[in-house]
């Protein structure tokens, strides 16, 4: 279990992370959404005992993280860029690895090699973007973590192999009960594989939600009225997030399920209305708008 | 629970990332190996074939032009793998510690499941390694080529390993510290070649200073003194102050595994992880420029008095040099201000300590004991001055204070000191012009040379009390008009300074016993020992234990003068008649030259660490009036037939030559 509590990190006069808390449980898969800048590769670093925090604590499996090799032998990080030397093979980095991490698996790195397209011997600074996160995606689930921790995977994969990732991942939590916290703009890959979302912002958690019930809590609407009511507030006592109007026709983003706001849209004797749950890409941006970071908010 | 690492855990860990780096480091071994032995074989050719061709065209015996290639194939390759390591270390060692200066790189390593400190002391030990274990390698081909072609191993190749081992174990230290504290790999560079100027520069300033200012104080103690470089690892490679540079690689290796733990490895990529190097260094160049600037314009005498032109150029030098550092290592002009008042307390600090010294507060220069509070005084005159194997002038100078208790004596040093004191020009432009001769010049194996003198004092307080002084602190130049002839003359002075007293038989080249200046024995002692040189000397030694008076032998040293300033009295030095007057009873004067070197070189790292080389200019020659009354010195020179019974000079002796009298040790 990983467990963050009141953690803040900041950079001279720039705050990253501020006070924030989370608690992870074991087996599930995490994605961290947000805005550029709003903390996530930070604190997978924090998770990962790159950087250390300036206040609050990293636990995982109760122990506290930074510089603790115990504890980071359990864990894996696959940054935005890998580092790899320029002689580096999968081969001969497998040689560090294999001695450094408890779990190390010679017959997962052997499957894992047959399972991504690519040549063990080659040198990995030669290979393409997507080739080089294979590379050190076979690294990293042969050390068979506990915790595993991606910023933006899915960079440069094509569409097959990111497909397989996920498969792979989803067959690894759910034979080893690993842990995958996925930092990621890619809403759409997230929403396949996630089972919660942490949406975050300047610093800040704005919201953190299983998938399915975020999916729940949130409704897209489509209201038409052959004669739009004449309140200054046509949708006061429900939930909006936001309201766009053509003629008659409001599309309304609504925070709530169709119980909670239905009576009171049917009241408004529309003529039409249809709801439909948001993708995680709306939601994303229906929270960010409401956050004060909307397309408009920036232009 | 906290699960914790054992050792056995720790070492394995170890092993792995130092297996790593030598896999990423296989290239550069790679290159170093190959340069290595192909260097190596060129050497041992060259040096075989141009040996054998140049015994051919001699004359000499090939065996022995053989050996004598080997011996130089030694030092030559030795010396060559010396500066290849040097330059491969530091090529090694920025590479290894650059993991903590890419983003990326912090990244792979900042998660690895290894402590930072465990990681830092394996990259530190993949340093060492790297460096040494081939360097070693290929030196002991080197010694086993040279003892499988049957010759021994010199001590110049030998003390290369020593000298290797203290320079990587000093250098690497030095850039993990360096390394932990910067941001940025070129940042350590630059923070690294900085210290390793600009300190042993700036303490080259201060030893000038103290030396220039503090006029009779003896500056040689500074020579190899650790606190010269101690911040200059590369000074480590002279393999002096062997304990310093292990005491210094242990501080900066514990400071660094201790700094690295807590270090926020999102420094990476910034000018710095840890300021305080910086301001260090910034302080320390600011420093530099400005006591070059400076003691220059002191020396300039601008506006026409010494400190004020130093205080003008100390301020000219360092503010500018302070705000270049900051760009240099900032990128930008973030901070300058903030971090601008360490300058401010530097310009204060020198200035004031300047001023202090430049006025002479504490009364030093011009200090001359009262003779009612010296118990014991000594004089030493450069010109008349064996050394007996002592580098420590300043030991020598103290232990002179015991030389005279007589108050007489003890008056004449008094009175020399007081003419010294007279002709010495104290004027705060000349103390300036002085420094920058003191900044250099004690690399010379010994200070007192012509006109050089220096006095001690023992107090009644017991405190000893010393001053040496060089010519070129006089008005004059030269302190021409000291007579020390009172003091050089006595018994206690020949007893203590000359060569004919002190020196080792082995040290004594030629004895020369002449009568008049045409014609002379002379007996070499350079090779195969002359046994006869050997007696006159010990002969000589009785006679002086044995005679009561003082000033019967005399020392000759103004005829020297003169002769090497060619004046009226060339050639009368070595006429015994020139003599007779002052000693009615003289019969033959006796010359001696002793193997003292006149030049003696360390090493090339001098360069950086201390300055260049001047000429050692203690005297080889001296000259003595044997009287009658030394019966033991010349009935060794009739027994071996270089006096004839009328005590004249026998033309039928062996070592008889008809020299037209010159003969002179310079």
């Amino acid at each position: 279990m990983i467990e963050l509590n009141k953690l803040t990190k900041k950079f001279d006069k720039v705050t990253a992370l501020d006070n924030m808390s989370l608690s992870v449980s074991n087996g599930s898969v995490v994605g961290l959404v947000g805005s550029n800048g709003s903390g996530k590769s930070t604190l997978l670093r924090i998770l990962a005992g790159v950087y250390q925090p300036n206040s609050g604590e990293v636990l995982i499996d109760g122990q506290k993280l930074f510089d603790n090799p115990a504890a980071k032998g359990q864990c894996y990080f696959i940054p935005d860029f890998p580092y790899f030397y320029n002689n580096s093979t999968i081969n001969n980095t497998a040689f560090l690895y294999r001695k450094l991490y408890p779990n190390w698996s010679e017959e997962q790195f052997a499957r894992f090699c047959t399972v991504f397209p690519i040549d063990s011997n080659a040198r990995i600074i030669n290979m393409s973007k997507g080739m080089q996160r294979q590379a050190a995606l076979i690294l990293a689930l042969s050390t068979c973590p506990r915790y595993l921790f991606l910023d933006e995977i899915f960079d440069g994969l094509d569409p097959v192999v990111r497909h397989l990732l996920k498969k792979i991942l989803i067959d690894h939590v759910a034979e080893h009960n690993m842990t995958v916290i996925i930092a990621s703009h890619n809403l759409r890959e997230l929403e396949d594989l996630c089972d919660r979302i942490c949406l975050m912002h300047r610093g800040h958690m704005l919201m953190e939600r299983d998938i399915d019930s975020l999916r729940m809590c949130f409704r897209k609407v489509q209201v038409a009225f052959s004669q739009v009511p004449d309140k200054p507030n046509i949708f006061e006592g429900i939930n909006v997030i936001n309201v766009w109007r053509n003629g008659n026709v409001f599309n309304v983003t609504i925070r709530g399920t169709e119980e909670d706001f239905m009576p009171q849209l049917n009241a408004l004797n529309p003529a039409y209305i249809s709801a439909m749950p948001l993708t995680l890409e709306e939601i994303f941006i229906s929270e960010m708008g409401a956050a004060g970071y909307d397309i408009n908010s920036i232009i | 629970m906290t699960l914790t690492a054992s050792f056995k855990d720790k070492l394995k860990q170890a092993y792995a990332v130092f297996a790593w780096d030598m896999k990423s480091c296989t290239g550069i071994l790679t290159v170093y190996s190959i340069l290595a032995a192909v260097f190596t074989t060129i050497i041992l050719t060259l040096c075989i074939v141009i040996g054998i061709l140049i015994a051919d065209s001699v004359g000499s015996s090939r065996t022995e032009a053989f050996g004598e290639s080997i011996q130089f194939f030694q030092i030559i390759a030795s010396g060559m793998i010396y500066f290849l390591t040097i330059i491969f270390t530091i090529v090694y060692t920025v590479q290894i510690y650059s993991y903590q200066h890419s983003k990326r790189k912090v990244d792979l390593y900042g998660s690895l499941p290894i402590s930072r400190t465990v990681l830092f002391i394996s990259k530190s030990a993949s340093a060492y390694i790297f460096s040494l274990v081939p360097a070693m390698f290929f030196l002991g081909i080197i010694f086993i080529i040279s003892i499988c072609l049957g010759q021994p191993l010199t001590n110049e190749a030998i003390s290369i390993y020593l000298k290797l081992i203290i320079g990587t174990l000093a250098c690497i230290s030095a850039y993990g510290l360096i390394s932990v504290c910067c941001g940025t790999t070129i940042n350590s560079v630059i923070m690294f070649i900085a210290v390793c100027v600009v300190y042993p520069l700036s303490a080259m300033f201060i030893k000038g200073v103290v030396g220039g200012f503090f006029v009779g104080f003896y500056s040689g103690i500074f020579k190899d003194h650790f606190i010269m470089n101690a911040l200059n690892p590369l000074a480590a490679y002279d393999g002096i102050n062997i304990v310093y540079w292990l005491i210094f690689s242990v501080v900066c290796i514990a400071a660094s595994a201790y700094l690295v733990k807590n270090r926020k490895m999102e420094r990476a990529q910034e000018s710095f992880a840890y300021y305080l190097p910086c301001h260090i260094m910034k302080v320390l160049i600011s420093f530099l420029v400005g006591m070059f600037l400076g003691v220059l314009f002191g020396s300039l005498n601008v506006f026409g008095y010494g400190y004020l032109g130093f205080v003008f150029g100390f301020i000219l030098g360092s503010v500018p040099a302070f705000v270049i550092a900051h760009l240099i290592f900032y990128k930008g002009f973030s901070k300058l201000l903030k971090t601008s008042i360490p300058l401010g307390g530097l310009i204060i600090v020198v200035v004031a300590a300047m001023a202090l010294i430049n006025y002479d507060v504490f009364g030093y220069n011009e200090f001359v004991p009262n003779m009612d509070n010296v118990q014991s005084a000594g004089f030493i005159d450069g010109y008349n001055f064996y050394r007996d194997g002592s580098n420590n002038l300043n030991r020598v100078v103290r232990d002179a204070s015991d030389d005279f208790t007589d108050k007489e004596k003890i008056n004449s040093v008094i009175t020399n000191h007081s003419e010294i004191i007279d002709s010495t020009d104290f004027s705060s432009t000349k103390k300036f012009q002085n420094v920058w001769s003191e900044m250099v010049m004690d690399n010379m194996p010994f200070r007192l040379g012509y006109f050089d003198y220096a006095f001690a004092y023992k107090l009644d307080n017991g405190r000893v009390v010393t001053r040496v002084y060089y010519n070129m602190q006089s008005e004059e130049w030269y302190y021409n008009d000291i007579n020390t002839f009172d003091v050089v003359k006595t018994k206690e002075y020949t007893q203590n300074y000359t060569a004919m007293m002190k020196a080792d038989f082995d040290s004594i080249d030629e004895v020369e016993i002449m009568t008049n200046s045409v014609e002379g024995c002379y007996l070499s002692n350079a090779e195969n020992r002359n046994k006869d040189c050997e007696r006159i000397i010990e002969a000589f030694r009785k006679d002086f234990e044995a005679d009561k008076t003082d000033g019967s032998v005399i020392l000759a040293p103004l005829q020297y003068i003169d002769y090497s300033y060619d004046n009226a009295y060339y050639g009368d030095y070595n006429n015994i008649d020139t003599y007779k007057d002052e000693y009615p009873e003289a019969v033959c004067l006796i010359e001696i030259k002793t193997d003292v070197k006149n030049y003696e070189g360390n090493n090339i790292l001098d360069v950086f660490s201390g300055g260049m080389y001047l000429t050692d200019m203690v005297p080889k020659t001296e000259l003595y009036v044997i009287p009658e009354s030394y019966t033991n010195t010349l009935s060794v020179l009739k027994e071996i037939g270089v006096l004839n019974s009328d005590n004249e000079i026998n033309e039928n002796s062996d070592y008889y030559s008809w020299t037209g009298g010159i003969s002179s040790g310079y």
